[in-house]
């Protein structure tokens, strides 16, 4: 893509709205293909992403394990198809996480935290990572309020094909009672518009065995409590009109309902609690350049969020807990863009959202907040040199209807970036940021039952990050090499925790926390074509994190290691085609970790590797997949006490018209 | 067995028959007071780790993790309590729903009761049976002869501190969230078990604990928002709730002759939080401030006083992510006899018991 001043911008929009194609780079006369996303790496802040194509061959059942193929990234998963999964990049915990559907942020503000193993990558075009934040001057002032902002980027119709009606469906099966259709459907209906259309159904009863060892014991189990049924819907109407404007129009449905698991107790039966989610939202996006040099883009959403936890408790009734939580969310925001000459660029974004949380919890709080954010940015950039700030203003207004309201915030919070190529011939970049951010409390740690705590403030996150990048197109059988590395070193600060009390329904949520953070995150990307008609392509990516705690000096956990934190992990991706035939790899590597702060040899994990393995077969309109996962049936846990499954297998088909 | 049951109820009635003066004067300790203390650590929620550690005060050797390396297995997950009785030594793992039977001087396991989703939590001794209360509102009777269940009441759910005294059994029930910040102390007549009565005292009565001037004495934990922590003081003459003292707020008590030990936990940072004497003659606090030799606690887990000496053990989890905790041994002055250091599988180390 050639870039210059304001033009890149507009290609950048342009693609944006479009499916991302298979990079196919120009070599002297030789046209090459390759399966890795088309990641810019001009930009002043680290960008990874996964094609669909990727995706595939990933073969994952969720966001969460593709996310786990980024450096940086840590997932915290409970196990399962319906366990908890949560995303944490460069350790500032999963609440600094954003998570972008099509641009436009999906929330809880319930907890805060984004279950990704909810979010499924049958329906995605393509998954980036930003870290701090995206680099497109069109992102709403919400997509700056993150440590790091995962983007979810849905598929749409192909523009390569012919035909006006696409049509994919395809059913997958595997262990343990694992049934996944799905169906895909695009049109389009004339010159300016398309419409999509996603479902897909995922059940499972997960009832995977594992071993405990206890002293000399060993315990063959199986896992119980641990299946979900899940129901997603998703359609989109998208328009492109004659003027570049464009306009997105997208409702999405989601229903389960899972077991949760719970921890392998010893010597006892695991309880039976239950969870019911169900998430609705619609949104638009509509961008249009207006007049010269300047760009308008509007985004709206309303969502809303159902929750039921059951836990029978104990029996006759004791500690039966049967609540409903439902959450509402409206949001809107403005951005508009301003070319000044051909290297400056001004963009300003304005941001609303209006959430309220309403529960059937005793003496609830009926909390309701108003967010106000105003983002101002400004790019500077030549073909050598970019250099990108911003400040963001955070108004926050609360109110509830009993007890206690925290207190109003007006806070504003900088980011500087900068990329600069220091050769004129070489594709060697170095790049930095600073950012500094913060997340709110969530209404859970405000105002739960009497264990929440209005008083508690913002939980600052400040990050520096200083990296480089390269890449280069060798000859047809190399056809692209790329690396980035980046050494980062970040704090976090009234780091908000919940500390348990004298029983386990007793706890305090406090600012309590202090964590220093020095990390390195590296990428190696590679192309190959060594032979006619095989396509090679690999991704690597390796992550260094020193977490410390370093709230209390004297105490026992101080400089200590942050729990489920490994100082060496990282990932590999690899596939092979030729003629319709492909074969994947994909291995993930934690290495030790401790399951406390308090780095002792009691609360040692030994690391881990799983390979997963697939492999498809593409008859004209028919694909046939089969996988392996875990295939060296691999004993883990990521959290103490979750077992993870063991090998799995699994097949599928599809059928495409 | 009998032996020593007759020996512990020997103890016990020298204690009802201790001179009821105002303050003690320190017995320097006794050679055969205890052999050693046994520490028990709670361990985390969903982490398996509850542990029992042993240390010897003559030699001065630690044993941790004992239960482990002697029956080469797990004690379970969320140990709640531990007493002994007679020859043998009980612990109840409240989230493993285990009762753990085991010699008291070998830590060798002779049986296990397991209960079901029942959460047991606190025992009790009475004519060689065990109480064990439940959160499910069950009252296990078992027999310390056979080590089986002897018996099944049916008690108040979310049963905590329980205290057997005068053929009554007292049980403090602040209930089960969602239903907890129960105000309610339950009555039983020991022979049948059936509820004779109830009592009012503050939120959340979990500790109990008796004095030689026929006090019951309750530790309320208030309701966490409006209602603050209390003592509640109990006459067991007649059943009369003598006071409800929302002036001592404490996570815990330690008796001994006229003094209870008590200290509030802040769950984060004790440093600043003192051992508090209250007199149990007067029923009024005596001293603010039981350290006196400048000791500071991370993070207050628990406290015992030894019958026979007067030494208050203080256990420190030094904080609520530590697999470390220490525990200081204090004289009834107030000052560091000495300490014994667990360096790890001491996650919340919570109690300690004498063995004599």
């Amino acid at each position: 893509m050639v870039l210059c001043g304001a033009g890149l911008f507009m290609a950048a929009q342009a693609r944006a709205q479009q499916p991302t194609p298979d990079s196919a780079h120009q070599l002297t006369g030789v046209e090459v293909t390759s399966r890795l996303a088309d990641t810019s790496l001009h930009g002043p802040l680290p960008v990874q992403s996964v094609s669909q194509q990727q995706l595939t061959h990933l073969n994952v059942p969720s966001v969460a394990q593709a996310a786990q193929h980024f450096a940086g990234v840590i997932v915290k998963d409970y196990g399962g198809l319906g366990g908890l999964k949560t995303v944490s990049v460069r350790s500032l915990g999963a609440n600094h996480t954003g998570v972008l559907y099509d641009g436009i942020a999906i929330s809880d503000i319930q907890n805060g935290q984004i279950d990704l193993g909810k979010y499924s990558p049958d329906n995605l075009a393509r998954l980036s990572l930003y870290n701090a934040q995206p680099t497109d001057l069109l992102s709403t002032a919400r997509a700056y309020s993150y440590g790091a902002a995962l983007e979810l980027q849905t598929a749409t119709f192909d523009t390569a094909g012919h035909k006006p009606l696409q049509l994919q469906t395809r059913v997958k099966g595997g262990s343990w009672g694992y049934i996944d259709p799905s169906l895909t459907l695009h049109y389009k209906a004339g010159k300016t518009y398309t419409t999509s259309f996603n479902a897909q159904y995922r059940s499972i009863t997960g009832d995977y065995p594992y071993i405990t060892d206890n002293g000399v014991a060993t315990l063959h189990q199986r896992r119980t409590n641990a299946g979900i049924h899940s129901l997603r819907l998703e359609q989109d109407n998208r328009f492109a009109w004659k003027d570049a404007s464009t306009l997105q129009l997208k409702a999405y449905y989601y229903d389960d309902s899972q077991q949760l698991p719970g921890a392998d107790i010893l010597y006892s039966t695991p309880g039976n609690t239950h969870l019911w989610n169900r998430q609705a939202f619609a949104q638009a996006a509509y961008f249009k350049p207006v007049g010269d040099g300047w760009q308008l883009k509007l985004n709206g959403k309303f969502s809303y969020i159902h929750t039921r936890y059951y836990d029978p408790g104990l029996g006759n009734g004791t500690g039966l807990q049967d609540n409903h939580y439902n959450s509402y969310e409206s949001y809107a925001s403005a951005v508009l863009t301003r070319s000044l000459g051909r290297h400056f660029i001004l963009a300003y974004a304005s941001d609303g959202i209006y959430n309220k949380l309403n529960a059937d919890v005793k003496a609830y709080a009926f909390p309701e907040r108003f967010t106000f954010l105003n983002a101002l940015t400004a790019r500077y950039y030549t073909p050598r040199l970019e250099i990108q700030g911003n400040a963001l203003s955070t108004i926050l207004n609360e109110s509830v209807q009993t007890g206690p309201t925290a207190q109003h915030r007006n806070l504003v919070t900088p980011t500087v970036s900068a990329s600069w190529k220091p050769f004129t011939t070489a594709d060697f970049r170095l790049r930095g940021y600073y950012k500094q951010i913060f997340r709110a409390p969530t209404f859970d740690e405000l105002y739960y039952s009497t264990f929440g705590n209005p008083t508690l403030k913002p939980e600052y996150a400040t990050q520096y990050d200083a990296g480089a990048t390269w890449q280069r197109h060798f000859s047809r059988v190399l056809s692209l090499l790329r690396i980035s590395a980046d050494g980062y070193y970040n704090t976090v600060r009234d780091k908000i925790i919940t500390l348990p009390g004298k029983n386990a329904y007793s706890f305090s949520v406090i600012n309590f926390g202090k964590v220093h953070i020095t990390g390195a995150d590296v990428n190696a990307q590679a192309s190959l074509q060594p032979l006619h008609g095989w396509i090679l392509s690999m991704a690597a990516n390796y992550t260094y994190q020193q977490v410390l705690d370093v709230t209390t000096p004297g105490a026992p956990q101080y400089k200590g290691q942050l729990p489920y934190t490994p100082l060496h992990s990282g990932g590999l991706m690899c596939s092979v085609e030729k003629h319709g035939l492909v074969i994947s790899y994909n291995g993930i590597y934690s290495g030790y970790r401790y399951a406390l702060s308090d780095n002792t040899p009691s609360n040692y994990m030994s690391g881990f590797t799983v390979h997963d393995v697939n492999a498809s077969y593409n008859l004209g309109s028919w694909t046939v997949m089969g996988a392996v996962n875990n295939f060296t049936d691999e004993r883990y846990a990521v959290v103490r006490n979750f077992p993870m499954p063991g090998r799995s297998y699994q097949l599928g088909i599809q059928w495409k018209y | 067995m009998n032996k020593r049951l007759y020996l512990a109820i020997a103890a016990t009635l020298v204690l009802f028959a201790c001179s009821k003066k105002n303050d003690v004067t320190p017995t320097p300790p006794k050679a055969d007071s205890a052999t050693g203390v046994y520490v028990l650590t709670e361990g985390a929620f969903n982490g398996n780790n509850a542990g029992l550690s042993f240390y010897d005060i003559k030699t001065k050797q630690l044993s941790l993790h004992l239960f482990a390396s002697v029956n080469q297995r797990a004690l379970g997950d969320v140990a709640n309590d531990i007493a002994i009785y007679g020859s043998k030594m009980y612990i109840v793992v409240n989230n493993s729903n285990n009762v753990e039977i085991m010699d008291a001087h070998t830590v060798k396991s002779l049986a296990t009761i397991h209960v079901d989703n029942l959460q047991p939590r606190h025992i009790a001794f009475a004519n060689g049976k065990a109480y064990v209360t439940s959160y499910a509102g069950k009252l296990l009777v078992i027999d310390t002869a056979t080590n089986q269940v002897a018996n099944t009441a049916t008690i108040r759910p979310g049963a905590e501190g329980i205290v057997i005294v005068n053929n009554k059994v007292y049980i403090g029930v602040p209930g089960v969230w969602p239903s907890s910040n129960q105000t309610i102390l339950s009555v039983l007549d020991l022979n049948t078990l059936a509820e004779q009565k109830t009592l009012t005292v503050g939120p959340n009565p979990n500790q109990l604990a008796t004095d030689q001037y026929d006090h019951l004495l309750v530790l309320c934990a208030g309701d966490y928002d409006k209602v603050p922590p209390s003592l509640a003081t109990i006459s067991l003459l007649d059943d009369k709730v003598l006071q409800n003292d929302t002036t001592v707020k404490a996570d815990n008590i330690a008796i001994y002759r006229n003094r209870a030990y008590l200290y509030k936990s802040t769950y984060k940072d004790d440093s600043k939080q003192p051992v508090m004497v209250y007199n149990l003659a007067t029923g009024k606090l005596q001293d603010g401030n039981f350290i006196t030799d400048g000791t500071t606690v991370g993070y207050y887990y628990g406290i015992s006083a030894d019958a026979v000496t007067g030494d208050v053990y203080v256990t420190d989890a030094l904080s609520y992510g530590s697999s470390k905790a220490k525990v200081t041994c204090f004289d009834s002055n107030g000052k560091t006899r000495f300490t014994i250091a667990l360096n790890d599988y001491a996650s919340f180390a919570s109690k300690v018991i004498f063995l004599r």
